[in-house]
């Protein structure tokens, strides 16, 4: 596998840019994404991987914003295109599905127009045609009775299939990338397990790239071929998703693995063995920081009340 | 479905929930949504007792109406063989002292205006703990129970992170010493480590404090790591119920097939080739509520065909289709 990456992203830091010394959030952050592949990015809530795909796709939130680095996508910086030709981008070639289909939806247009939408901006095809190709792709996701459901409000469907909606919007212009930022996390388990089998099988249909963001490692090794962890704004971790798995290297990757009850892992009736505390395990090896850049986490989110210390 | 034990210390009878949906004016016409339709539980004292489903399966209604938060519409619920429902029932003061609830979201159930102590030691006053030495040392006692510090008590709900906050519901459950804590989702809000973390504590607390536990989740994961005993629930009806290891190595009812098996499990990577729904098994048969070919859902408002439980292990229990 020696394909030119369809994403090459180099030592990409984003903090909020301020006089002097810029306080950095995503730190350092580099991996690559081939034509086709699935790539996940886990970590806990703060980690920094939503705030790495969303400056993929020029979506930051001011004050928010890159300070440093490449993001190449099909070896053009993507760092150097202008906002229009950005705007041109996103939706046609970088498409992104986020975690609550409600509020990715606008309340007021039906699915259909908001599909068409697609057709129309970056087609430049004309709403009638544009409203008859949103039906198929309403059918392509397998939302039942496409022909009727394309007049529906997203108000009127369920979480589930709203996800549907927007993954319909999302791979309506075939993109090359699809940023899915915890796709699922929303929905119950067993609608869970038909959206991310939807989006598997599209993407592998289309050979689209899929970017899989999620703190659900279990998602993840479903999905994923490669896997990065981060923790507090550093990829510490980036494998293979069966290496990952069958022999973490980093300690933070060993402790996200032990602090899962995983099923199957309890054996006995006397087996309910404690979780790993990752906080306790960092807590314990300082040596850690040096070895790998592992800071301790502070749970005190005031800081003033730092000092005196917490659980 | 009892087992012989002695009286179990919480016992679910027939219980039944029915909403009214519908909003004409004089009650004609109204249609019945039936959350809970006929539901029979047991806790044992010291037990983890888990209810699984999706959202809509009447998990929490059953919760609620164990907390006397929810009027059942029909049903028993007994309390160390006393029945705790209807006007001869305890009242709220002796209710508070039977079960207590932790809630999902900890940022939501904690007052944001009221500082840690003050939310604690509201209940203790309220059942006539007067001095205020007593309350500060109850408050500081069931805080590091809870793996927090005395100091920690002046400070207010914003001031903590989601685990610390979690910490503090489950304080806040424990205060007047009940003796079932009711969990709804007590871990789906947090992270991964942090996760880890209140699992731990909660089966310390289990150990330490001899409660008995009923758990409402539909991480299968968690549920399989910290039950005794698991029922899985599905449109109103307990499909199937047994011990925890029953329930994981040997799934009977379809639909507790189809749950174990959508769960996203991190381990299938590495044996791609174990089935977790234990080898084949005969297909249902017809008629079952839950089909798992079919994409029709139960009616919520129709009366479920009479159908049994079946004995099919020790314990093991699985709804046989109607009919």
């Amino acid at each position: 596998m020696t394909e030119t990456p369809l994403l090459d992203l180099r030592n990409l830091h984003v903090g909020i840019p301020g006089q002097g010394a810029s306080v950095d959030i995503v730190k350092d952050v580099g991996f690559t994404i081939l034509p086709g592949e699935a790539f996940g990015l886990v970590g806990e809530s703060g980690s920094g991987k939503s705030l790495t795909a969303l400056s993929l796709i020029r979506l930051l939130k001011k004050p928010l914003a890159v300070s440093s680095g490449e993001i190449l996508f099909k070896g053009d910086d993507l760092r150097g295109l202008s906002d229009k030709a950005m705007r041109r981008l996103r939706g046609d070639r970088i498409a992104m599905i986020f975690q609550e289909p409600m509020t990715a939806l606008n309340p007021l247009k039906t699915v259909g127009r908001q599909i068409a939408e697609m057709f129309v901006l970056h087609r430049g095809m004309g709403w009638g045609e544009a409203q008859k190709l949103a039906i198929d792709a309403l059918a392509s996701v397998h939302v039942p009775a496409p022909e009727e459901r394309v007049r529906a409000y997203p108000f009127q469907m369920s979480g589930g299939m709203r996800q549907r909606v927007m993954i319909a919007i999302a791979l309506a212009c075939d993109p090359d990338l699809l940023i899915a930022d915890e796709p699922t996390t929303a929905l119950d388990v067993t609608v869970q397990d038909e959206v991310l089998k939807l989006i598997a099988e599209l993407c592998s249909a289309r050979g689209t790239a899929v970017l899989l963001i999620s703190h659900d490692l279990g998602v993840i090794a479903n999905m994923c071929q490669r896997v990065g962890v981060m923790y507090q704004g550093r990829l510490v971790e980036e494998r293979d998703t069966y290496d990952l798995f069958a022999n973490p290297r980093h300690p933070y990757t060993r402790g996200l693995l032990g602090a899962l009850p995983r099923l199957g892992s309890r054996h006995g009736a006397a087996g309910r063995q404690r979780l790993v505390d990752i906080d306790a395990l960092i807590a314990d090896k300082e040596s850690l920081s040096q070895e790998f850049c592992f800071e301790p986490r502070n749970p005190v989110r005031d800081p003033r009340l730092r000092a005196g210390g917490g659980a | 479905m009892r087992d012989g034990s002695p009286a179990p210390l919480l016992e679910i009878r027939d219980l039944h929930v029915h909403f009214p949906v519908g909003n004409n004016l004089l009650a004609r016409n109204r249609r019945l949504l039936r959350a809970v339709s006929g539901v029979d539980l047991t806790l044992a004292e010291g037990e983890c007792l888990s209810i699984v489903g999706e959202s809509g399966c009447g998990k929490s209604t059953t919760a609620l109406a164990v907390m006397g938060l929810q009027e059942p519409t029909s049903g028993d619920i007994l309390f160390g063989g006393r029945s705790i429902t209807g006007p001869d029932g305890p009242n709220r003061m002796e209710r508070a002292r039977i079960a207590q609830m932790v809630f999902q979201d900890p940022y939501a159930s904690l007052n944001p205006r009221q500082t840690v102590h003050r939310s604690l030691a509201a209940p203790l006053r309220l059942h006539g703990t007067r001095t205020r030495s007593e309350i500060d040392d109850r408050v500081a006692d069931i805080l590091a129970k809870v793996g927090l510090l005395p100091e920690h008590a002046n400070r207010f709900p914003h001031e903590f992170s989601g685990g610390q906050r979690q910490r503090i519901g489950i304080a806040r459950a424990l205060i007047l010493d009940p003796r079932i804590l009711m969990l709804d989702e007590p871990v789906s809000a947090l992270d991964v480590s942090v996760r880890a973390q209140i699992i731990n504590l909660l089966l310390d607390l289990q150990e330490d404090l001899s409660l008995s536990f009923v758990m409402i989740s539909h991480d299968l994961g968690v549920v399989e790591h910290m039950s005794d005993r698991v029922a899985v629930m599905y449109f109103g009806q307990i499909v199937e119920l047994g011990p925890w290891d029953a329930i994981f190595a040997n799934p009977t009812h379809p639909y507790t097939r189809k749950l174990i098996a959508t769960i996203p499990d991190p381990d299938t990577v590495l044996h791609p080739d174990r089935d977790r729904t234990a080898g084949a098994a005969p297909p249902p048969p017809a008629g079952y509520r839950f089909h798992p070919e079919s994409v029709d859902r139960p009616d919520v408002y129709a009366v479920p065909a009479p159908s049994d439980l079946l004995e099919i292990g020790p314990g093991h229990f699985v709804r046989c289709a109607p009919g």
